[in-house]
């Protein structure tokens, strides 16, 4: 018995088979086209990265940043021939830029605009009519130059430990004052800054921010402006303030320079003006005075122990290459202690600068500190009142170290 | 009309042939597959590499730490029998350059990681070859310390 064969049925197996070719080709263009288009997309966003950061060198470094740009481009597969990529670099105030993310108050030509538009060919998609997908990326990356500037965004309170927990604390039973400037803490840490209270006592100041996280009894802030993560300020070049010659006692004066043991000698009440480099302990205890004006103190050696009860009167010169920096620890030498203790005679005016050592301060009476203090750590858990007044005027400018960060 | 006994099964016949073809392009972009993926891990390390030397230029050993943890998945960075590693500052050979001062900032590291990806799939190697090399370079500019 023969079957027959409607003729309906004839190629039945090649329309299968077109119909499956169709789909095949669709999936393999959605999976093969779209990774290669995915892959460039991410290829290129890591090159404008990479592109921007090192336009941003360049502007630090007095050299083009179109050149390096577009060098950076090149390097990695984007050399802007037009036709399969285009790369354009501008400053955020040119009017082809589009820098949409800047922070609030950014000064633009201080940015630099990467943006790689790359033309990625298919080779399923073309079959639907699509023979290439265009990825757009941008990056926008920041040049700050080097510059003598006020440190650390002008707050009157610095750590700088990079990780370290409790980095600024405060845990005192007695009112902390600090104006003119507010609490930066760099620690990455979650509890990068603590602060508590005994009774009703309360630290005042007008922002606290943390690259980290911080903990805090409400009751014992009195800030306005609380921040964390935020990001570090740039980094600065530490001072090199140098002594010529010995120090020399003269009664109960002594004259700037070199000094070994403790400092200030037995019986010396008077610093006059000028550097002194110690090696050795600053004591002073209760009860006694020092008075010195437009000095300025690198501490090489020991530790900064001021009592209680002292009566100190310390500022910094007000002109000259280390103008208005008193009290400077090199971070490369010495991470003593420093402890600051006055009472209300006291007058001390001037930038700390401390970056390796851990400062208490321990209370300073109404006169307080004008000044900014700096160190790796800062304890604020005074058991008598202190008060920290940051001016502008009358704090160290560093040399601000080139800044460079991505920013988009 | 009478169809005759011959032309029984054709449909078979032409399916059984059609889906040979099809399962051969398919199994191609199965290994293509595999191999841009392979491609892309390799890109993606030497993209870690070139971001930590771009801050550690000297610290070749951890560059290539870098490179080699950064992924198990398909490829074994951490083998280096099967993958290697190749750094580069300006196009010269990284230790060259270190002895010669140049790695600092403004200089380009270049992190190559090579990998010969074996094919698998049955005949495909009749085409390809038995191994397909990739090569993933990434280039970042240095950025620390200063020259």
């Amino acid at each position: 018995m023969t079957k027959r064969i409607y003729p309906a049925e004839r190629g039945q197996a090649l329309i299968m088979i077109v119909l499956a070719a169709v789909g095949l080709f669709a999936f393999a263009a959605l999976a093969i086209d779209g990774s290669i288009v995915f892959s460039d997309r991410r290829h290129a966003q890591n090159a404008a990265d990479t592109s921007a950061l090192a336009a941003a060198l360049a502007i630090t470094r007095g050299q083009s940043h179109i050149t390096a740009a577009i060098g950076r481009t090149t390097s990695n597969g984007y050399n802007n021939n037009g036709t399969t990529n285009i790369v354009e670099v501008y400053l955020c105030d040119d009017v082809a830029a589009t820098c949409t993310a800047l922070p609030a108050g950014a000064d633009p030509t201080e940015y630099i605009q990467v943006r790689i538009t790359s033309h990625v060919k298919t080779y399923f998609a073309r079959i639907i009519g699509r023979a290439e997908v265009i990825n757009r990326v941008d990056a926008v990356a920041r040049a700050t130059p080097s510059d003598y500037d006020e440190m650390f965004f002008g707050n009157a309170v610095v750590g700088l430990a990079p990780h370290d927990c409790k980095a600024v604390t405060y845990q005192g039973n007695a009112d902390t004052t600090i104006t003119g400037g507010g609490i930066f803490v760099m620690s990455d840490c979650p509890t990068a800054a603590f602060f508590n209270n005994s009774g009703a006592a309360e630290l005042t100041a007008p922002s606290l921010c943390a690259v980290g996280g911080i903990d805090y009894n409400p009751t014992a802030l009195n800030v306005p402006s609380i921040k964390v993560g935020c990001s570090p300020p740039p980094k600065i070049a530490e001072p090199n303030p140098q002594c010529s010659g010995n120090a020399v006692k003269s009664g109960n004066t002594l004259s700037p320079g070199y000094w070994t043991g403790k400092f200030p000698p037995g019986g010396v009440d008077t610093l006059e003006s000028g550097i002194y480099c110690v090696d050795g302990d600053f004591r002073i205890n209760g009860g006694d005075s020092l008075t010195g004006y437009g000095v300025v103190i690198r501490m090489d050696e020991g530790v900064v122990s001021w009592n209680g009860g002292a009566t100190v009167h310390l500022e910094a010169p007000n002109e000259g290459g280390f103008s208005d920096l008193l009290l400077y620890m090199p971070g490369s030498t010495n991470c003593s202690t420093i402890t600051l203790n006055g009472n209300s005679d006291s007058t001390i005016v001037g930038t700390i600068l401390a970056p390796c050592a851990e400062i208490n301060i321990d209370g300073t009476g109404d006169s307080g500190i004008e000044g900014q203090i700096i160190g790796y750590k800062v304890d604020l858990s005074g058991a008598s009142a202190t008060s920290i007044h940051y001016n502008d005027e009358h704090n160290y400018e560093a040399l601000i170290q080139p800044y460079i960060e991505v920013n988009q | 009309m009478k169809k005759l006994n011959s032309e029984r099964g054709q449909s078979l016949v032409e399916l059984s042939i059609s889906l040979l073809i099809l399962l051969y392009l398919l199994s191609g972009a199965v290994e293509f597959g595999i191999a841009f993926f392979q491609f892309v891990q390799l890109r993606d390390a030497a993209q870690e590499g070139a971001l930590y030397g771009s801050m550690q230029p000297t610290n070749t050993a951890g560059i290539a730490a870098r490179v080699q943890g950064a992924s198990n998945s398909p490829i074994d960075l951490a083998d280096t029998s099967l993958v290697l590693i190749d750094l580069q500052i300006d196009g010269v050979p990284i230790d060259t350059a270190i002895t010669a001062g140049n790695a600092c900032e403004g200089h380009g590291l270049e992190v190559t990681v090579s990998f010969n990806h074996t094919v698998f799939m049955p005949f495909m190697s009749a085409i390809v070859g038995n191994t397909i090399p990739l090569n993933a370079s990434v280039t970042d500019t240095i950025l620390s310390p200063p020259c």
